[in-house]
């Protein structure tokens, strides 16, 4: 599992990007592990997930933990750059209603 | 002295003496006169006025005279004497000398005197005197009569006391003459004479035969003589004894002779007592001797506490401190679970409670935390100490502290688990070579169960070119690590021989199987011999491009052939003897046709000879049967094995124990090449053999994206997520024993549809219904399922071999007739 932090120049907060093909069974768990240190210190994270291509349901449990980990202490989560198979399973779970997600890193940062 | 009859005041005898005259006749008053001198007179006439004077003066003597006429005086005197107060008072008459009546009269009423007119009155005060110093004398006698009639009274009385004293007395009182003859005595005294020919009165009291403390005779003499309390042992004549506590007095009989009281206090029963007592304190001090010298000996070896009902300490021995690292102080008061460690669960603290509670001692091995945080086990014996109503009141616990031991059980355990390990890689590395991943045209499956963690069973592989390839497998007989080294070292002579064959004979050709088995026999049969052992073994050769396969059959198990044109399954005939058992054993070879589809299946004898609990044997029919079955399913090797083991497994349950169970499966298929396939290969299925890991399964996803290349992104991905979805419940729901064991997912193509089975031994789980997820987002469950249900077209739940179960994905192509795309 790789991810690569980088601070936001416009804003508080940092953008986290998931930098392997799946977020899924394999991985969900080291994700959580490895993002929770970010959740816990900044008010505004973004998770780009312009690399991913699968996710499956623990990919989505694990996304859903951070929502809700940055839910719990008033910060904001944002996902942007979905490929379209991601975006159609947080739609079919209708997960898109309860995420903040954009097509672009630029426009999370508008709908501030 | 004291009931002395009361006397009238005018009885008691004044220093004056009273005199009451009754006379008043003129010549009276000279002699009242006179009398006066001496006494005071009262002078009375006749009649009621003498009975007043009388009664008010209490006179100590009446004088009457009755020379008057008509009987007055008579009838005066009679009246005075008649008077109660007055009748003991002396009357003296005075008559005429001639009056002889009066005389009679005077003396029949009791007169005192009688004196004769005329008066002389020297004559009369003399006779008042005299009567007066009678009368005295008189009341004294009667005085002095009562008070002796009172005194004998009180003696009689005190007698009879004294006797009722005596013979109710608890001692045995026993009274002698000077000579020590029987004089009196009391009935218990009378009845230490019972033995004796005589009564107890006037024998010799020397029938009593007294002893001191040391066995010598005390003569009566001395015993009379003594002042102070004797304690002696008297033999009585009916031969018994009775201790003694004697005391003697001197007392003196009826007529003042000298007589021996001896008062006998019988101290039998307060010896008898005494003695016990005696030998119960030394019994006390024996055994609290021997209790010292076990508590020093239990002290110097265990741990020792005692606790309270409620568990509190009361107390602990040195041995307990020293190991705890508790000081006495710091553990006495406080409740026995200040050491509890967090080794056992509570339900192990719960029954051990209960257990001493209802009264029943405990007995076990416990871990306990020392002051310094260290684990110390003991190996613990707590006695409740139970009253009464069978409720303890305290607890007695005496440990052996097993610390040491334990931690070199485990160090133990931790070798021969590391032991084990070792042997398993060893094992896993030496003995099963494992099988090509790609040989074209065979698809091959194995496994292996070892009964001892080390086993004796061996099989490998050998490509010998692009279509042929060898496998040899066998059995050492016997298990462990003696029969794994026979097995390694078969192995290596069987390399060594192939390879000696093809160079050292300068051979044109590849040997033979029957030649390599021929020459391994020889190679090690007296090694074997040597070492008792024999091995069973098959080596088969199958020619994919010729369709055949040759074998050796040296005593092992029949290899079975299915075929996949007729679903019947043949069991090529054993030949050989095993190598090892005779040195110059010909061993044959055979060839069979394989064709495609055909399965062969190689196993050992563990499987067909493993028990249930009942002690049937699983048989080799099963085998047979599932073999017969995977050519009806099209079953791939890995899950018509893994169908052999579960259904194994479901037969023994479990039956731990038994031989080692080996077996492959080798299916020769369609060749087919990744670059140049026909498109018929798209209608056969593919067969993925997948790791039971989360982190592995992506291969099935790359099949599937393969698979269906022709088809759009999403629906791809649908069919790989639902896959997914699928496939990680099926690794997170493995059973342990079959982590290392690959799952099988089954790819197909239709002309209208992909579909994707996952074959996993155990049950077909049908769910009822899909749940609902909740899409609020709050929890998050029920996914896996809803995902599976919306990303493709049709799942289905199917059982396709014995103790197996799968789930078919199936999803519809959005365009059909993938031919004008392709």
């Amino acid at each position: 599992m790789q991810i690569r932090a980088e601070p936001l120049s416009e804003a508080e907060g940092i953008a986290i990007v998931i930098e392997c093909e799946n977020l899924d069974a394999g991985n969900a768990q080291r994700f959580k592990e490895q993002v929770q240190p970010y959740l816990d210190a900044q008010a505004l994270v973004i998770i780009d997930m312009c690399a991913v291509r699968f996710v499956d349901s623990s990919g989505l449990g694990a996304m859903l933990a951070c929502l809700r980990s940055m839910n719990n202490k008033q910060g904001q989560l944002k996902l942007v750059s979905l490929a379209s198979p991601v975006r159609a399973l947080f739609e079919l779970v209708r997960m898109h209603r309860i995420f903040s997600i954009y097509d672009t890193r630029e426009d999370a940062l508008a709908s501030l | 002295m004291s009931a002395i009859a009361p006397t009238p005041l005018c009885a008691l005898t004044p220093t004056v003496a009273t005199v009451l005259v009754v006379d008043r006749s003129p010549e009276s008053d000279a002699y009242v006169q006179a009398l006066a001198i001496d006494w005071h007179v009262v002078h009375a006439g006749l009649g009621a006025d003498a009975l007043r004077l009388g009664r008010e003066s209490c006179p100590q003597l009446i004088v009457v005279d009755v020379t008057t006429p008509e009987d007055k005086g008579f009838d005066t005197a009679r009246a005075l004497h008649g008077d109660a107060q007055l009748a003991h008072v002396p009357i003296v008459f005075l008559a005429d000398a001639e009056n002889r009546e009066a005389h009679i009269f005077g003396l029949g009423l009791g007169a005192a005197d009688i004196i004769t007119k005329p008066i002389d009155v020297h004559v009369l005060r003399l006779r008042i005197f005299n009567i007066l110093e009678r009368e005295h004398l008189r009341t004294t006698a009667l005085v002095c009569k009562q008070e002796l009639q009172t005194a004998l009274a009180e003696k009689a009385s005190a007698l009879n006391l004294l006797e009722s004293l005596f013979n109710a007395s608890s001692n045995a009182l026993i009274v002698t003459d000077s000579h020590f003859t029987v004089v009196k005595t009391n009935p218990l005294a009378a009845a230490y004479f019972d033995g004796s020919e005589q009564p107890a009165v006037g024998g010799s009291m020397s029938r009593l035969a007294f002893t001191d403390a040391n066995g010598h005779c005390i003569p009566l003499e001395v015993l009379a003589e003594s002042t102070e309390v004797v304690e002696c042992v008297v033999r009585l004549p009916p031969g018994n004894t009775l201790s003694l506590e004697l005391r003697a007095r001197p007392v003196s009989g009826n007529n003042g002779e000298p007589l021996h009281l001896f008062i006998l206090h019988d101290i039998s029963t307060r010896i008898a007592l005494e003695k016990e007592r005696q030998s119960a304190i030394q019994d006390i001090l024996q055994k609290a001797a021997e209790l010292g010298v076990q508590k020093h000996a239990i002290d110097s070896h265990a741990l020792v506490s005692i606790t309270d009902a409620n568990h509190v300490i009361t107390y602990v021995n040195s041995k307990f401190c020293a190991v705890s690292g508790y000081s006495t102080d710091e553990l006495i008061g406080r409740p026995h679970n200040m050491l509890k460690s967090s080794v056992h669960s509570p339900s192990f603290y719960r029954d051990l409670v209960e257990t001493i509670r209802n009264g029943q001692s405990w007995q076990g091995e416990i871990a306990n935390r020392a002051k310094d945080g260290r684990i110390f086990w003991l190996e613990m014996t707590i006695v409740p100490w139970v009253v009464d109503h069978g409720v303890p009141q305290q607890y007695v616990a005496i440990s052996t502290d097993i610390t040491d031991r334990r931690s070199a059980e485990e160090q133990l355990q931790l070798a021969r688990t590391r032991e084990l390990e070792i042997g398993a890689e060893i094992q896993g590395r030496l003995l099963f070579g494992a099988p090509p991943q790609k040989f074209a045209g065979l698809s091959i499956a194995s496994f292996s169960e070892p009964s001892q963690g080390i086993d004796g069973d061996f099989y490998t592989f050998t490509k010998l070119n692009n279509s042929t390839i060898e496998v040899l497998t066998g059995d050492v007989m016997g298990k462990g690590i003696k029969a794994a080294l026979i097995a390694a070292g078969v192995k290596s002579a069987y390399r060594r021989a192939f390879v000696e064959m093809v160079c050292g004979g300068g051979l044109r050709k590849t040997p033979t199987p029957s030649e390599i088995v021929n020459a391994l026999n020889e190679a090690t049969y007296s090694e074997l011999c040597e070492l008792g052992a024999f091995v069973t073994l098959t080596l088969a050769r199958f020619d994919r491009r010729a369709g055949t396969v040759t074998w050796v059959n040296a005593g092992h198990t029949p290899m079975l052939v299915g075929r996949s044109a007729s679903y019947t399954v043949e069991e090529l005939p054993e030949g050989n003897l095993p190598i090892g058992v005779i040195p110059n054993e010909r061993y044959e070879e055979h060839v069979t046709q394989i064709g495609v589809g055909d399965i062969v299946m190689l196993y050992s004898d563990g499987i067909s000879d493993s028990t249930n609990s009942d002690g049937e044997a699983y048989g080799d029919w099963p085998v047979k049967e599932i073999l017969r079955l995977a050519l009806i399913n099209e079953a791939s090797p890995s899950i018509t094995l893994n169908s052999l083991r579960s259904d194994l497994h479901n037969f023994t349950r479990a039956t731990t124990g038994g031989d080692d169970r080996t077996a492959l499966v080798i299916q020769s298929r369609h060749q087919r090449t990744e670059r140049r396939g026909h498109v018929s290969d798209r209608r056969r299925p593919v067969y993925l053999d997948l790791p039971r890991r989360l982190d592995r399964l992506e291969s099935l996803r790359h099949h599937i994206d393969g698979l269906c290349a022709d088809q759009p992104e999403d629906f791809r991905q649908s069919l790989a997520l639902a896959a997914f979805e699928a496939a990680t419940n099926i690794v997170r729901h493995t059973p342990r024993n079959l982590k290392e064991t690959p799952f099988t997912a089954v790819l197909r193509r239709t002309a209208e549809t992909a579909s994707v089975e996952l074959v996993s031994e155990g049950e077909p789980f049908v769910p009822d219904g899909t749940p609902t997820p909740d899409f609020t987002g709050n929890t998050f469950g029920g996914f896996g399922l809803y995902i599976i249900e919306n990303c493709v077209d049709k799942v289905e739940y199917k059982a396709p071999m014995p103790g197996m179960a799968s789930i078919v994905l199936t999803k519809q192509f959005p365009t059909p007739g993938y031919h004008s795309r392709n």
